[in-house]
C-alpha cells in the first residue's frame, strides 16, 4: 500500500525551491495583510482586497500545481462559504442606503412542499452528475426563487412573508468575506503543496530555535512529529491488518447491529494499542543503542540555505503588510 | 467443486495505472480432503488470492463461487457467514489478540455466527486442547504468556469456529524450527483426523514436500502450475517458477555436480539415505 | 574485543535468566549464540548494549567496562539490529534513517551526507535513498538498518534474530552482506540465532541453555553432537540431519567423498 501524507506534489517551481523558513514567514505575513483590510466601500479597500486576491492567484502559477487542483482543495468548504455569504447578505441592514434588490418572498403551503421537493431533487441528481459544485449553486438559487416566484401567483398567501433585501454593503461583505476565504485557503494550500513534511517540520524546528532560550525542548517536539510521521503509514498498514483477521473471525462491520459494532471496535482497537505500544518500546530502544539521548543538541543531515530568491519573497511579502498598514493610517 | 474460481481477475488503481494483482484465475477446490500449497515469489498474488476465499476480496473481473456464493454480485448480498466455513489465519495471528482472557479471545469468533455461537465454549475448549494450551491458562491475559502460546492462542481462535476449509498464511513464519514442526504437525493432524482441506501459503519447500498433496504455483498473478507436487519437482520448466527446490533434493543436485553419482528423484530425505545406501554397496 | 565474565542476568517479565556467563570474542570473528527460546540469548544482546543491566558480571568492549558512565562510549562501538524491520526504522526516509545515529553522535553534516552515501551503496540501497520505509520489503529495511550501524563506524554489530521476520528472499540478502562484512571488511559480527543452518556459516559458536553456555567452539565441531543438540533443545537442519545419519551408518561413513561433500553441502548458500 502507498500511503501519501499531506498534499505534497513534487516539483521544481519558484515555490517549491523556496525556503521553508521563509515559505512559513511569507504566509503569515500574506495572510495577516489580508485580514487587515477594511471592510468599507472606499475604493482604497475595495481595490486592495481584489489585488490581494488576485497575487494568491498568480501565486498559483509559481506553484507549478495547476488551478483546478488548487480550486479542487475548496470543494470542502463550498457549504460553509455559501452559507456564510448568504448569512452577510442579511445581516446587514444599514441606514440610508438603497436596496438593490427587494424582492417579496413567501414561506407557506406553497411554497414549504416545493422546497421539500427541490431538496428531494437535490439529493437524487447529486449521485448522477459530475458537476456537484455547479448543481449546489443551482439548488441555492433555486431555494430563493420558488419563494419569490410563489408571491407571484395571484392568491393571498398564509405563512411566513418577508422581503429579501439586498443592499450594497451587504453585497460588498459577503464578496469580501468570499474572497478572503478564498485567498487564504488558496495560499494554504499551496503551501502544503509546496513543501513536503519533512520540509515543514525542519522549517519549524528552525523557527522554534528562539524558544530554547526559555527552555523550550523544542527538539524533542520536531523528533515527535517527524516520529508520528514515519509512522502513520506503518501503523495504517498494521489497521488494515488487524481488521482484516477480525473480519475473518467474523466481525463483519457491515452486517453486524450496534451492539456488536461495539464490540467489533475494541477487537480493533485493543490490537492496535499493544502493536503500537510494542512499536513504541522497541523503537526506543533502538534509539537508545543508536546514541539518542533526550534534550542532547543533534547535527542535521538536511541543511537550508536562504538565498537571493527567499530574501525577494520575504520582501514582497513585507512590503505588502507595511503598505497595507501604511494606507490604514493614513487614511 | 465447492470453491470455484471461473477467470478471475483483481486489480486496483496504483500511482499512474492499473495494476492487476490476479489475472485469469481458474481453479478448483473440494471442501474435503485437499492440502494445497499456495507457492510463489513474494508479490505474486498470493496474499490476494486467499483473501478471495473467505469474501475478504471480491473480484474485479470474473466470478468466485464459494459454497454455493457468488462473488461478486449485482445486489448487496450478506457474504459473513461464508467466514465461519472458510477459517482464514493470517500472517502473525497473534496480533489479533484482544479479549480479557484467553478463552474469552478463542471465544470471539464462533461468537459471531449463528451456527456455532451457542457452543462457543464448548468449541472453544476443544480447540485450546488441541493445539496444546492448558486449562490453567484460560484465564489469564494472552497477552502474558509466550509469543509461541500466543500464535497457538489464535490459532484456537479460527479452528473454534469449526470451519471446513482452513486456509493458513505462512502460518511458520517468525517461528523457531522447533514451533514450525509443531504448527506443521497440529494442522496435518487436523487434516488427517477431520479430513479438512487445507490451503497453505508457504515459502519453505520441505514443508511443501512434507505436507502438501497439491501445490498451485503463481507467478506475477497468474497460475503457472496447478497440480502435485511430485509433478512441480519433476517439472521441466521448474526452473521459471523462481522456487527453491526443497533439501533433500538439494541435496541430490549437489551430490550428482559433485561426485556425479546420479539423480534421482527422491520425495523425501529417507529415500535419499536408502538410495545413497543401494549406490554405495 | 568483548570480554564477558561471569554475568548474573535475571529478567522479571520473561523469567529469562543467564547464569554466570564468560565468553570472548575475537576481532574480526563472527560468532553465533545459540540457542532455544528463553535461554536467555535475547536479554544477552540487550546486556551487551547497554538496554538492561545484569545483576553481576563484568563485560569490557575493547577493553572499556561497561557501567552506566560508559554506556555512551561503549554504544558507539557495538552497533545492533533488531529482530522487527519495521520496529527500528526511525527515520521518514532511507537517507534519514542511516543519518539517524550520526546525527546523534553531532557528526557536522558534511560528513553525513558523505558517509549516507557511502554506506547506503555499501549494502545496495544507493537507489532507494528517498524511499520511505513503507515501500521497502523487510530484507531491505534491515540493510538500511546495516548501514546506519556501519555508518558510525562501530567496531561490533550484533544481529538479534535479525533474519526470523523475513522472507527467504530478505534473508538471502542479509545473510550475504553479513558475509560480506565480515569477510571482507573485517567487522566483528555477533549473531544470535536458533537456526543452525544459519550459524554454520559462522567461524565459532556458543550454545546456551537455560540460560547457562554448554559448549563453544567450532560449528564444524560442535554441530555434530547430537545429545548436544537435543539438550539445548536445538533442531537440526535436513541438511545437517543426512550428514549426521550418513557419518553413523557404517557402510557410509567410510565414503570420505561422500561424506565431504554433504558437509561442503551444508556449508554454501
Amino acid at each position: 500500500m502507498n500511503i501519501k501524507i499531506g498534499q505534497y506534489i513534487q516539483g521544481d517551481s519558484f515555490l517549491h525551491k523556496l525556503d521553508p523558513r521563509i515559505k512559513l514567514v511569507s504566509m503569515i505575513l500574506f495572510i495577516v495583510s489580508i485580514f487587515l483590510v477594511p471592510i468599507t466601500l472606499d475604493t482604497y479597500n475595495i481595490v486592495a482586497m481584489i489585488t490581494l486576491f488576485i497575487i494568491s492567484i498568480l501565486l498559483v502559477f509559481l506553484s507549478g500545481i495547476p488551478l483546478g487542483k488548487v480550486l479542487q482543495g475548496l470543494k470542502a468548504i463550498v457549504f460553509l462559504m455559501t452559507f456564510t455569504f448568504i448569512i452577510q447578505l442579511f445581516s446587514i441592514q444599514p441606514l440610508g442606503e438603497n436596496p438593490l434588490l427587494d424582492l417579496p418572498m413567501n414561506l407557506g403551503l406553497i411554497s414549504i412542499p416545493l422546497l421539500i421537493l427541490l431538496l428531494v431533487l437535490y439529493f437524487f441528481v447529486k449521485k448522477r452528475i459530475k458537476f456537484k459544485t455547479t448543481w449546489f449553486f443551482i439548488f441555492v438559487v433555486g431555494i430563493f426563487y420558488i419563494q419569490y416566484a410563489v408571491t407571484l401567483i395571484p392568491m393571498n398567501l398564509d405563512g411566513f412573508n418577508y422581503q429579501f433585501l439586498v443592499y450594497p454593503s451587504g453585497l460588498l461583505r459577503a464578496g469580501f468575506i468570499f474572497l478572503r476565504i478564498i485567498a487564504v485557503m488558496v495560499v494554504a494550500s499551496l503551501l502544503t503543496f509546496t513543501t513536503s513534511t519533512i520540509e515543514l517540520n525542519d522549517g519549524l524546528e528552525s523557527l522554534m530555535k528562539p524558544l530554547r532560550y526559555i527552555k523550550v525542548p523544542t527538539y524533542m517536539f520536531s523528533m515527535m512529529i517527524s516520529l508520528t510521521l514515519r509512522s502513520i503509514p506503518t501503523l495504517l498498514n498494521e489497521t488494515d491488518k488487524i481488521m482484516k483477521a477480525q473480519t475473518s473471525r467474523g466481525a463483519d462491520f457491515n452486517e453486524s447491529s450496534i451492539g456488536q459494532k461495539i464490540g467489533q471496535i475494541i477487537a480493533l482497537l485493543i490490537p492496535v494499542f499493544v502493536i503500537s505500544f510494542d512499536r513504541a518500546e522497541d523503537l526506543s530502544n533502538a534509539m537508545e543503542a543508536r546514541g539518542y539521548i533526550i534534550g542532547e543538541e543533534r547535527t542535521k543531515l538536511d541543511v537550508y540555505k536562504i538565498g537571493f530568491k527567499d530574501y525577494l519573497a520575504l520582501f514582497v511579502t513585507s512590503a505588502i503588510l507595511i503598505t497595507l498598514v501604511v494606507m490604514g493610517i493614513a487614511l | 467443486m465447492d470453491i470455484q474460481f471461473k477467470e478471475v481477475g483483481y486489480a486496483y488503481q496504483g500511482f499512474k495505472k492499473q495494476y492487476h494483482a490476479l489475472k485469469n484465475i481458474n481453479l478448483e477446490i473440494e471442501k474435503e480432503g485437499e492440502f494445497i500449497a499456495i507457492v510463489g515469489q513474494t508479490g505474486s498474488g498470493k496474499s490476494t488470492l486467499v483473501q478471495h476465499l473467505n469474501a475478504l476480496m471480491k473480484p474485479t473481473s470474473g466470478t468466485i463461487n464459494i459454497l454455493g456464493t457468488v462473488l461478486p454480485s449485482k445486489k448487496k448480498i450478506k457474504v459473513n457467514h461464508l467466514r465461519q466455513k472458510v477459517g482464514l489465519v493470517f500472517q502473525f495471528p497473534e496480533y489479533q489478540l484482544f479479549e480479557e482472557n484467553i478463552l474469552k479471545d478463542v471465544e470471539f469468533g464462533p461468537s459471531n455466527f449463528k451456527e456455532t455461537k451457542d457452543h462457543k465454549t464448548e468449541y472453544a475448549k476443544k480447540s485450546l486442547k488441541l493445539v496444546g494450551i492448558d486449562e490453567s491458562l484460560y484465564e489469564e491475559s494472552p497477552f502474558r504468556i509466550s509469543g509461541g502460546q500466543m500464535r497457538r492462542v489464535a490459532i484456537a481462535g479460527i479452528l473454534a469456529m469449526n470451519p471446513n476449509i482452513l486456509v493458513l498464511d505462512e502460518p511458520t513464519r517468525g517461528l523457531d524450527p522447533q514451533g514450525k514442526d509443531d504448527i506443521m504437525d497440529l494442522f496435518n493432524e487436523i487434516h488427517v483426523q477431520e479430513h479438512k482441506t487445507i490451503i497453505m501459503i508457504t515459502h519453505d519447500m520441505d514443508i511443501v514436500a512434507k505436507y502438501a498433496k497439491r501445490v498451485v504455483v503463481l507467478n506475477q498473478g497468474e497460475i503457472v502450475f496447478d497440480g502435485k507436487k511430485d509433478d512441480l519437482f519433476q517439472h521441466e520448466d521448474f526452473h521459471t517458477f523462481h522456487l527453491d527446490y526443497p533439501t533433500h533434493m538439494r541435496m541430490m543436485n549437489h551430490l550428482h555436480e559433485t561426485l556425479g553419482i546420479k539423480k534421482k528423484f527422491v520425495k523425501n530425505q529417507d529415500e535419499l539415505l536408502s538410495y545413497l545406501k543401494e549406490v554405495f554397496k | 574485543m568483548i570480554k564477558v565474565r561471569n554475568l548474573n542476568f535475571m529478567y522479571e517479565e520473561t523469567k529469562e535468566v543467564i547464569k554466570d556467563l564468560s565468553f570472548d570474542i575475537k576481532k574480526g570473528a563472527w560468532v553465533s549464540i545459540l540457542g532455544h527460546n528463553g535461554s536467555g540469548k535475547s536479554t544477552l544482546a540487550k546486556v551487551l548494549v547497554g538496554l538492561l543491566k545484569a545483576q553481576s558480571g563484568q563485560i569490557f568492549i575493547d577493553d572499556i567496562e561497561l557501567t552506566e558512565n560508559t554506556v555512551h562510549e561503549v554504544r558507539k562501538k557495538v552497533g545492533i539490529v533488531f529482530q522487527n524491520p519495521d520496529n527500528q526504522f526511525v527515520g521518514v526516509t532511507v537517507r534519514h534513517d542511516i543519518a539517524f545515529g550520526l546525527e546523534n553522535m553531532k557528526i557536522p553534516q558534511e560528513e553525513i551526507v558523505k558517509r549516507v552515501d557511502l554506506y547506503a551503496r555499501l549494502v545496495g540501497m544507493e537507489d532507494y535513498l528517498k524511499k520511505e520505509p513503507q515501500q521497502l520489503s523487510g530484507g531491505q529495511k534491515q540493510r538500511v538498518a546495516i548501514a546506519g550501524a556501519l555508518a558510525m563506524h562501530k567496531d561490533i554489530i550484533i544481529f538479534d534474530e535479525a533474519t526470523s521476520m523475513l522472507d527467504p528472499e530478505g534473508v538471502f540478502e542479509v545473510t550475504n552482506l553479513i558475509r560480506k562484512l565480515n569477510k571482507e571488511q573485517g567487522q566483528t559480527i555477533i549473531t544470535i540465532t536458533h537456526d543452525l543452518e544459519f550459524a554454520l556459516k559462522s567461524d565459532y559458536a556458543l550454545i546456551l541453555s537455560e540460560g547457562v553456555l554448554i559448549k563453544e567452539g567450532k560449528p564444524s565441531e560442535v554441530f555434530l553432537e547430537e545429545d548436544l543438540l537435543r539438550q539445548s533443545k536445538l533442531t537440526v537442519p535436513p541438511g545437517l540431519k543426512l550428514y549426521l545419519d550418513v557419518k553413523n551408518d557404517p557402510k557410509l561413513k567410510e565414503q570420505s567423498e561422500l561424506v565431504d561433500a554433504l558437509w561442503t553441502f551444508n556449508l554454501k548458500k
